[in-house]
């Protein structure tokens, strides 16, 4: 996928670039600062950042909504901080200071568990921990004061406080500040490791909030340290903006994240789907590997079963493999087969697969429409050819028959000029003869081109003419359920002449065998077979007679097939059948 | 019986006849009709194939051929009686078909049109015509159906050409000369003198660019038919009938 690796290329440039713009506007403006406006005025930023991220990602599909709320959490977690000091009152502030540290818990939550809805087992561990290490670990220090400077803003104002025993520092200040300095450490490591482990898109998308989030612990961590070694003081100022700083750089890493979930999807709906239209396996699969970041990925047909090694030079980490099956066939069309580590994200995952799915069964149907329509044009040739073909021997039928029969006529009464009166006789009636004849001729001539029993009786009153007329011995079974339906007129001559033709052929290959006609019907269709004990030649040859059948059943939406026995099912019979079913009303049903 | 007709031919024998048509029936008609007429029938053929051995022993003074016969029924006839043409010059061939062919007729005569003629079969109803036209092949003449000449004259008269000059009896004289007929033929059917025919055949000369002006009865034919012919094959709008197109579109 070239346009992604460009906007990555760019995206680096513009990072860089906007960097160096930062920290020229940190050092042009040190010389103003005021650190304790400075820090109230990120918090600020933090706190809107943090909520409009939140709603932003509420808004949004492509991520669990947890994240959003956790979002506004960690807004609402920052308010506790800012009572801790001597604007409040002295109980409001103790609160203050006892909640202080619910914005690092609901910050760490936050970074660990998203995109995902639930944190896992080490993030709830984290958490918790944070909680009890940070938040619970703080009363006693509201309350007692010891050697060390307290992080509290004024102990001494409260009632009822002495001087804290000698182990109060270790126990409570130290002990409790040490737990939360490992566990942001830990949380720190967690990022860092599944920013590290994933592959592919996963990878390129938790980077920068696996760095954010990581420096982020890591300063509030050495913030904390401060106060374990009980050396607060203004040179340390840095280190809390810098935590400061960094948190407020999670909701901008998140809407990145998010952003650029967007522009995958949309890249991955139209690169795949592409792919995808083309048909080729190979080039769905280097789409895929673009889009995913997984140079392991592998697609194949289902068709190919044979189970396929990871690419050479990638340590191979467990795999996992989706089957795409066509939406309205409902057959599978590929495996997709990649490594766990680059899709994590089901959201994502969905999107892919969706357009793997639209873009291959676009290309089934237009596959299948192009061969459809390739097999109805080559039909339509047939049948005009046929047309054609039948007139010519019309014609021919006519010219070779009636045609010299009457011209036969004409000239034995035209001998009539040169006969005796006796003669007469003999010249009227050798023409009388030669004109029944004819007609007899002509008449044989117009069955073939439709017969009128057809027209004037249907099916069920041609089908017992046309077994008289044959030399066969047949046997037809006419079900009572065709006598009296209405039977579209096209369907009744399509199915004469399937009956037609199968007994010239059976006449042909089986003159000696019984033959069978079994004239049945259901709801919508009407089905005619026929079937005998001969040789069994009954095959759709090119040019053939049931070729030209089956187009013409094909017209009328009517199916037309051809059994030949023996064959590898039936090894002991022999015979031909022929069977035919059309929609009764000669329309598509 | 025979007297009506004179059959006899130059040397004064009754004329004697051979039969080709793949319609037995027909043929069987057409033999006792002719031999009822006073004409010797002295072989009926299927097919083409023994014709030349058959010609070679039996000598006839002429060959009754139908056009569209075994093997592929298309225009065996006329490539027959090209080729009796060339190996049989003497002998009168008359083709008989069920079809008014322009085209056939155009090819039959494409090397010279004497001894040569192209009949409807319909004319076994009309028996004077096909005496005569038998009599006229094979007395070295040419019969073409007055059913093919109307269709050229037809065709030809549709548009604007130098034939609308031609006064109503010079079109008849015109049609009866591409049928073949001799001056004194026409004048019998036109009920006119042979200097009248004369002096409309003159007349039709100078009105038409007709290619020779040749009074010989074979060549006129020939003149008067290529003229029709081209006459034909100018027109823009091709409305042939279906028998004009079957001889183009059928090999």
């Amino acid at each position: 996928m070239t346009a992604l690796a460009r906007r990555d290329r760019l995206d680096s440039k513009a990072i860089v670039l906007g960097v160096l713009i930062v920290a020229a506007k940190v050092v042009v403006t040190l010389p103003q600062l005021r650190t304790d406006l400075a820090l109230v005025a990120i918090t600020w930023v933090v706190v809107i950042s943090f909520v409009v991220v939140g709603v932003a990602l509420l808004s949004t599909e492509d991520i669990a909504d947890a994240n959003g709320w956790n979002c506004l959490v960690v807004a609402a977690a920052t308010l506790p901080g800012d009572l801790n000091n001597a604007h409040f009152p002295p109980s409001v502030a103790a609160v203050g200071f006892v909640l202080e540290p619910t914005y690092l818990a609901a910050a760490v939550a936050l970074v660990l568990r998203y995109p995902r809805a639930r944190l896992n087992r080490r993030g709830r561990f984290i958490t918790a921990g944070l909680v009890i290490t940070s938040v619970v670990w703080r009363i006693p220090l509201v309350f007692f004061a010891g050697d060390l400077p307290s992080p509290f803003h004024d102990a001494t104002v409260l009632p009822n406080v002495e001087a804290a025993p000698w182990w109060f520092d270790w126990v409570w200040l130290r002990a409790g500040y040490l737990g939360t300095i490992m566990l942001l450490i830990g949380a720190a490591g967690l990022l860092v490791i599944r920013a590290v482990t994933s592959r592919g898109l996963i990878r390129t998308s938790l980077a920068p909030l696996a760095i954010v989030g990581a420096v982020c612990a890591l300063s509030a961590a050495a913030d904390n340290l401060i106060w374990v070694l009980g050396i607060p003081g203004p040179q340390f100022e840095p280190i809390a903006l810098i935590r400061n700083f960094s948190a407020a750089a999670i909701p901008v890493a998140l809407l990145g994240d998010l952003i650029r979930r967007r522009g995958a999807s949309a890249a991955i709906s139209s690169h795949v789907l592409q792919a995808a239209r083309s048909g080729d396996v190979l080039s769905l699969e280097g789409a895929l590997r673009d889009v995913l970041l997984d140079r392991t990925l592998t697609v194949r047909p289902t068709s190919d079963l044979t189970p396929q090694s990871p690419a050479a030079g990638d340590k191979g980490g467990p795999r996992r493999s989706v089957t795409v099956t066509s939406a309205y066939a409902r057959t599978p069309l590929v495996v997709i087969e990649f490594d766990v580590r680059s899709v994590t994200d089901e959201a994502l995952l969905r999107t892919v697969l969706a357009a793997v799915q639209v873009g291959l069964d676009n290309t089934q149907l237009t596959q299948e429409l192009l061969q459809r329509m390739t097999e109805l044009e080559a039909s339509r040739a047939r049948i005009v050819q046929a047309g054609a073909q039948e007139r010519r021997k019309v014609e021919r039928d006519l010219h070779d028959g009636a045609q010299q029969q009457f011209l036969a006529v004409a000239a034995t009464l035209a001998k009539s000029d040169f006969v005796s009166d006796q003669e007469l006789r003999d010249v009227v009636q050798n023409a009388r003869v030669g004109l029944s004849d004819a007609l007899a001729e002509l008449r044989q001539l117009a069955r073939g081109i439709h017969p009128a029993a057809l027209s004037q009786g249907g099916l069920s009153a041609a089908l017992p003419y046309l077994c008289d007329q044959s030399p066969l011995h047949i046997t037809l079974h006419i079900d009572d359920s065709v006598r009296g339906r209405s039977i579209a007129p096209a369907v009744e001559t399509a199915m004469y002449f399937i009956a037609a033709e199968s007994l010239a052929n059976a006449a042909r290959h089986a003159p000696d065998s019984e033959v069978v006609i079994n004239l049945t019907s259901d709801q919508a269709r009407v089905n005619i077979e026929i079937s005998d004990h001969g040789r069994g030649g009954a095959r759709f040859a090119e040019h053939g007679g049931l070729v030209g059948l089956r187009d013409r059943a094909e017209a009328l939406d009517g199916e037309l097939d051809v059994h030949s026995d023996p064959c590898p099912e039936h090894p002991d019979d022999a015979g031909s059948r022929v069977s035919a079913s059309f929609p009764i009303d000669g329309r598509t049903v | 019986m025979s007297s009506q007709y004179d059959l006899r031919s130059p040397d004064g024998e009754s004329l004697t006849v051979v039969l080709v048509d793949d319609s037995a029936l027909f043929r069987q008609g057409l033999a006792g009709l002719l031999f009822a007429a006073g004409l010797q029938v002295v072989a009926e053929l299927g097919n083409v194939d023994a014709l030349p051995a058959v010609m070679a022993r039996l000598q006839p003074n002429v060959v009754l051929m139908d056009v569209r016969m075994p093997p592929t029924h298309t225009d065996e006839g006329i490539a027959a009686a090209q080729m009796l043409r060339d190996q049989f010059p003497k002998v009168g061939v008359l083709v008989l078909s069920t079809y008014a062919e322009a085209e056939w007729a155009r090819r039959l005569l494409a090397n010279g049109a004497s001894g040569l003629g192209y009949l409807l079969k319909d004319r076994v109803d009309d028996v004077p015509t096909l005496i005569a036209a038998i009599r006229r092949v094979s007395a070295g003449g040419t019969a073409i159906d007055p059913e093919i000449v109307a269709h050229l004259l037809r065709r030809s008269t549709q548009q604007p050409s130098a034939m609308d000059r031609l006064s109503p009896r010079e079109l008849e004289t015109l049609a009866l000369m591409a049928e073949g007929l001799s001056n004194t033929g026409i004048g019998a059917q036109l009920y006119l003198s042979s200097r009248t025919v004369e002096a409309h055949i003159a007349s039709i000369f100078d009105k038409l660019p007709l290619q020779h002006r040749d009074t010989a009865t074979n060549r006129r034919v020939l003149a008067v038919l290529a003229y029709l012919h081209e006459r034909e094959s100018q027109d823009p709008q091709d409305s042939a009938p279906q028998t004009l197109r079957r001889g183009a579109t059928e090999e």
